[in-house]
């Protein structure tokens, strides 16, 4: 179990900033996600924590021991890459004990090892195989048994399903959460889908732009995003422009509407964004003089079977608005609608 | 690993304790420099030599080596080395390009015994190829023995020494070396390109023409200035299988070193190879960079 | 019909260019000392011949010695060049290799003229270092390229992968790079030994006749007149270098060496 703790890390390659000043403190024993778009840094600092590559500035600490100058081959982190990177000229057992095999440990420790990982990965009796006879599958469980073998003190997986198909994709994230839960190690996977952070993860970091853009829960990344980068890039959002005030309202498009204010928000008129998610919104007709809402223009609705899609125009702002599919709508494209705005909405600090 | 950051990594080289470790590069590199370039430097030097008419040379700065470059019988030697290598190249490429195309297309199977085949001929002494020719081109042996059997000659005859035995041998020569040197662009080239050309109504043959040809422009084009330079390279083949009239830049070269004992003549002549030989394919390295880039 | 017109011309010309190898073959088997095609009468003599005779087994040994020697001296040179090359960037290791790839760029006959005078000048003109080292050197281009054709196969995450399993440089060096060039490293040291075993034109510069390798002994018989035995000489050339580099074949990507695109899927 070992935490892991980022201190004013840069990462700066010619006079291109990958890495802005990250300050992280990661608990022991979760899994984590590093969530971001392509180039976003994420998986520069998942090279820094392995040791790959160097800091430029700043100090990566395991379990608070100072790491920064210490090369991957002295860090003890399990990886796992994205093409698996097995050893072509070894064999399954070969690349599962290869780590054991440089600490000249006997071959039937090492043996006995790589069955006992290969039994945990629920791929008994293919040790003797060649890396080429293998699926993607297994592979990336042969690869995760590799990162394994040595008792690593990190177990680090860059964007580690994004080579299989969906359907697998979904299997083995459940199999690597219950792997993750069973030997309670540190584990730290890198990706740029959202929807596998949210449902692999105990800690969420997002990163964008060489920058933390938010850590916490996944539940509290999506209720509470604390960046318009964050409400945009997990789940899909609308967000209002507009003026925040300490008294619970805010000002849009010459409306009041009313909402908990944010300790942020004070008496001047400070800009902020109301976050609105499509399961929050629901769309009532204009007569019913709903409070709290705003006119629209229904313009698209698609059918999906388990809920219906709506999306409604008010000016420039495109809203999404989930509705259950058991009864029938009542209104129909084209129509003139007034959208309701919980109070709950999460307003973001523009 | 994002596309982005793969490529933002790529070229930052990690420098940790590579400092020590580059002193292996100092063996190699005492290797090359003493034994390799001392000698074309020393070669260089010896090119402005005087030769003593005994045989041997001193050292001196003369030009008479390069001056000796207008004897006609040199200049001779250089237009006909150049015209017989440029159509030797020519038609090598021409001959390989189309042959390459086929059997980068082929089953491994058949590939791999091609490339074997190639490599053999690549390898082979020029000694053992141009005995060879001797040989199938001669009275007794060769094919005019079969042209007799088929009833087009009357009685065998020899086909060399003349020239064409020469642009023989030498297309036999390079034809290899041609197919090696564009394979590696043939074989990565994107087939959907022709398969493309397919489809809109081009068949194999027009397809090859209208599609491969011109997206290879630049392979082909460094392939014609290697090939050319490989064929000036050819010294026994004008010697075993031409007339001193048919004699090469190389062969010459060899002819002033060791039975003339002219060395700085040879020398000159070398450094002068060497330089046609160096604009050629960094010219060419240039055009094509810029043809891609 | 195109399909078969393709086939027609790529066996059309891999008979051509087996064409020079059947005849030679063929005037081996000749009973007389003259080289009829096709052979009169059928005897192996030539090749007893050649096999029991110092004559021919003395520069057929000089040879094997030379190409053995300038082989592993070739990829002696050229391995931690492409190496420091490839993994480190490093300046000095990238100017070392473009100067392996000038013997490749020149006529070999001016890379002959450089050593004859060379060699000359420091007084081993004639001696068998002169030649196994100027052949390795001449040479080095082969090792220079293949080597680094195979670095190139590495995906960088193998050796983060080995990093991260506690590999240290060198142990990354000795337990993933080098076993994964290793055919690549065979492939260039059959093509160099093949080379040098045939070398002619550097071989004769540096030792006239001195250091007497095959090809030099071949030329020397040629003058005294032909004979089968010479055809039964040939013949082994071919064979050894056909069966080198169907050794390579079998146990590398022989495709893949002489730079073709990896196809297996």
């Amino acid at each position: 179990m070992t935490t892991l703790t980022l201190e004013h890390v840069w990462k700066r390659f010619g006079s291109f900033e990958a890495l802005k000043d990250i300050n992280l403190n990661l608990p022991s024993g979760k899994m984590i996600t590093f969530l971001g778009p392509s180039g976003s840094g994420k998986s520069t600092m998942f090279r820094l924590v392995a040791g790959l590559d160097d800091t430029t500035e700043g100090t990566v600490r395991f379990d608070g021991e100072d790491v920064t100058r210490l090369p991957a081959h002295k860090r003890n982190v399990g990886m796992v890459f994205q093409n698996y990177a097995l050893f072509p000229h070894l064999n399954v057992w070969e690349n599962i004990s290869y780590g054991l095999k440089l600490q000249k440990r006997p071959k039937a420790e090492r043996r006995a090892r790589a069955e006992e990982l290969l039994d945990l990965i629920k791929l008994p009796h293919i040790a003797d195989r060649s890396i080429k006879q293998l699926s993607g599958g297994q592979q990336q469980r042969v690869s995760i048994a590799r990162a394994l073998a040595m008792e690593p003190r990190l177990f680090l997986l860059d964007e580690p399903l994004s080579a299989l198909d969906a359907k697998l994709r979904e299997h083995m994230q459940a199999e690597l959460c219950d792997l993750q839960q069973t030997l309670g190690i540190t584990t730290i996977v890198v990706t740029h889908d959202q929807r596998e952070a949210m449902t692999m993860s105990d800690v969420v970091v997002v990163i964008d732009q060489g920058e933390v853009q938010q850590v916490g829960s996944p539940l509290e990344i999506y209720r509470k995003p604390a960046t318009p980068f964050v409400a945009d890039f997990v789940g899909s959002s609308t967000l209002l422009e507009g003026i925040a005030r300490s008294d619970g309202t805010f000002e849009f498009n010459g409306q009041s509407l009313k909402v908990t204010a944010p300790d942020w928000a004070s008496r001047d008129l400070t800009p902020g964004l109301l976050c609105l998610r499509p399961e929050q919104l629901h769309l009532a007709p204009r007569s019913a003089q709903t409070p709290n809402a705003i006119d629209v223009d229904v313009s698209l609705i698609r059918d999906l079977g388990s809920e219906i899609e709506v999306q409604a125009r008010a000016g420039e702002y495109e809203f999404l608005v989930k509705e259950s599919s058991g009864q029938p709508l009542g209104y129909g494209v084209g129509d003139k609608m007034r959208l309701h705005i919980p109070e709950t909405a999460h307003l973001i600090r523009a | 690993m994002t596309v982005q950051d793969t490529t933002i990594l790529r070229p930052i080289p990690r420098f940790r304790g590579v400092d020590h470790k580059t002193l292996i590069l100092i063996p190699p590199g005492i290797m090359l420099l003493v034994f390799f370039l001392c000698p074309f430097l020393i070669m260089g030097a010896v090119s402005f030599y005087y030769r003593v008419p005994d045989g041997f040379y001193e050292p001196d700065f003369v030009l008479a080596n390069y001056a000796a470059f207008f004897d006609p019988v040199f200049l001779t030697a250089l237009a006909r080395s150049l015209t017989l290598c440029a159509v030797i190249s020519v038609v090598c490429v021409s001959l390989a390009m189309p042959f390459t195309y086929l059997v980068s297309r082929m089953r491994r199977g058949i590939q791999v015994p091609i490339v074997i085949l190639l490599l053999c001929i690549l390898t082979l002494s020029e000694v053992i190829l141009g005995f060879s020719w001797t040989i199938l081109l001669s009275r007794t042996a060769g094919v005019s023995n079969v042209l007799v059997w088929l009833g087009i000659l009357d009685r065998p005859v020899s086909y060399y020494p003349s020239r064409i035995a020469i642009m023989i041998a030498m297309l036999h020569f390079c034809f290899p070396f041609a197919v090696l040197t564009i394979y590696p662009p043939i074989s990565r080239f994107d087939r959907s390109l022709p398969e493309a050309a397919a489809t809109l109504g081009a068949g194999p043959i027009r397809a090859f023409f209208t599609v491969v040809i011109p997206a290879l422009r630049g392979t082909i084009i460094s392939a014609l200035v290697l090939v050319f330079v490989f064929a000036l390279g050819a010294y026994l083949f004008p010697q075993m299988l031409g007339r001193p009239a048919d004699w090469t830049l190389s062969v010459l070269i060899t002819d002033q070193a060791i039975y003339k004992s002219n060395i700085p003549f040879a020398a000159a002549m070398s450094v002068f190879l060497c330089l046609i030989c160096f604009a050629l394919i960094v010219g060419v390295g240039k055009l094509t960079k810029k043809s891609e880039g | 019909m195109n399909n078969h017109l393709g086939k027609l011309y790529v066996f059309g010309i891999a008979l051509f260019l087996m064409l020079p190898l059947i005849v030679v073959a063929g005037v081996s088997f000749n009973e007389k000392k003259r080289l009829y095609f096709p052979p009169r009468g059928f005897t192996l003599d030539w090749y007893k011949n050649v096999l029991n005779s110092s004559e021919w087994l003395g520069p057929i040994g000089t040879s094997l010695t030379v190409a053995a020697i300038a082989t592993i001296v070739a990829v002696c040179i050229a391995l931690p060049i492409s190496f420091m090359m490839w993994r480190h960037g490093v300046l000095f290791a990238k100017a070392l290799f473009g100067l392996g790839l000038v013997p490749f760029m020149l006529p070999p006959v001016t890379s002959a003229l450089g050593f004859l005078i060379f060699w000359s000048e420091i007084g081993g003109y004639g001696s068998f270092w002169a030649t196994t080292i100027s052949h390795s050197v001449f040479l080095v281009t082969i090792p220079l390229m293949m080597i680094s054709l195979g670095l190139e196969t590495i995906d960088d995450a193998y050796l983060d992968a080995a990093s991260s399993l506690g590999a240290s440089e060198g142990e990354i060096f000795r337990t993933v790079i080098l076993p994964l060039i290793l055919p690549f490293i065979f492939g260039a040291s059959a093509f160099c030994f093949v080379l040098s075993m045939n070398e002619y034109i550097i071989a004769f510069m540096v030792a006239g006749f001195t250091v007497e390798t095959l090809p030099i002994k071949v030329v020397n018989s040629l003058r005294y007149g032909y004979s089968p035995a010479m055809a039964a000489v040939s013949v082994f050339a071919v064979l050894a270098a056909a069966g080198l580099f169907l050794t390579v074949a079998r146990f590398g990507d022989l495709l893949k060496m002489v730079g073709a695109l990896d196809k297996s899927d």
